[in-house]
């Protein structure tokens, strides 16, 4: 027997009481126990509701841990952010950077860039928040975790850009070296963004 | 899982040997088929099913399909071109492991 859509509306609201904030873990959980339930309710020929109980019941821990999200996730997405830096346009991204590096080093644009390379983390950081912010809670009033987390990437790269450029202000070399280092990771962190933002309307993960 | 322990390291590799043999399968299939093959000697839980799906999608070793199935979505898992050959590699990583632990548990029968 099959679930009807109340019934699914019923587990979804279910595991939104429960603090299952993210409609794409959400998704993958509702899956996971309407199909237990659809069997219980066929192998112990019961009713939604009772099947619906014990399922929870006697499953609890292990359903709830499908939406823990650990430092494991967090690394997840950095190895994946880093395994991006393989692919050609990527390469492509790095070469050029270096090749502009030697092209301008000695002119304005590139003292400019170098001075504000901080608050271009920050412009896209808070860019990327709050457009995030304005389509999936404003418009679509939904939050997704895939979408989420990869700003946790740009986050640190943010913290550790802050945290390494004030101490080696003063030497040049140093200083050229991050220079071009940072120029690399944020704008290969542009490519990855804009992958995964791809690859997530490409899914049919958006409920609409 | 009677010992999870011991089953631990090999849960990527059983799932991606089961994707090998079925095509595509969604997670709650794949703790069923699991219980199925091993007479329920071994339950994969949720717990730790899951985080290594995900984990596999993001290495690029599983694709996924998202389809409406039965009043809400369905995420269907299957091997990529890197994952397939992937799985040759493991499988014979395991099954070399598994002779190793032959001759060291039972080595009569080497």
């Amino acid at each position: 027997m099959k679930l009807n859509k109340n019934q699914i509306q019923f587990i979804d609201g279910f595991l939104q009481r429960n603090d299952v904030i993210y409609v794409d873990i959400r998704a993958e959980m509702i899956d996971h126990i309407a199909t237990g339930v659809e069997e219980k309710m066929k192998v112990e020929d019961i009713e939604f509701h009772d099947a619906f109980v014990s399922y929870v019941n006697s499953n609890r821990k292990e359903i709830f841990s499908m939406n823990k999200k650990t430092w494991q996730s967090t690394l997840s997405e950095l190895k994946n952010y880093f395994r991006f830096f393989l692919k050609p346009k990527s390469l492509f991204a790095v070469v050029l950077i270096i090749m502009l590096f030697f092209t301008f080093r000695k002119t304005m644009v590139y003292t400019f860039l170098k001075e504000d390379l901080s608050f271009y983390f920050l412009l896209i950081f808070l860019s990327y928040s709050m457009l995030s912010m304005i389509y999936f809670f404003g418009i679509k009033k939904k939050r997704y975790y895939f979408i989420e987390r990869s700003n946790i990437v740009l986050s640190i790269l943010y913290w550790i850009n802050l945290f390494l450029f004030k101490p080696f202000d003063k030497q040049e070399y140093i200083s050229d070296v991050l220079t071009i280092v940072f120029m690399c990771l944020f704008v290969v962190y542009v490519l990855y963004a804009i992958n995964q933002i791809n690859k997530f309307f490409n899914s049919k993960m958006i409920i609409k | 899982m009677k010992n999870s322990q011991l089953y631990k390291g090999s849960l990527t590799t059983i799932v991606m040997k089961l994707l090998e043999e079925n095509g595509r399968m969604y997670g709650y299939e794949i703790t069923q088929k699991v219980k199925e093959i091993t007479k329920g000697e071994l339950k994969i839980t949720e717990g730790a099913l899951y985080p290594a799906l995900h984990k596999l999608e993001a290495e690029g070793v599983l694709e996924v399909e998202i389809e409406n199935v039965d009043n809400r979505l369905r995420k269907y898992y299957k091997l990529t071109e890197k994952g397939t050959s992937e799985t040759v590699n493991r499988l014979a990583e395991l099954e070399e492991f598994i002779k190793n632990m032959q001759s060291i548990v039972n080595p009569k029968l080497t």
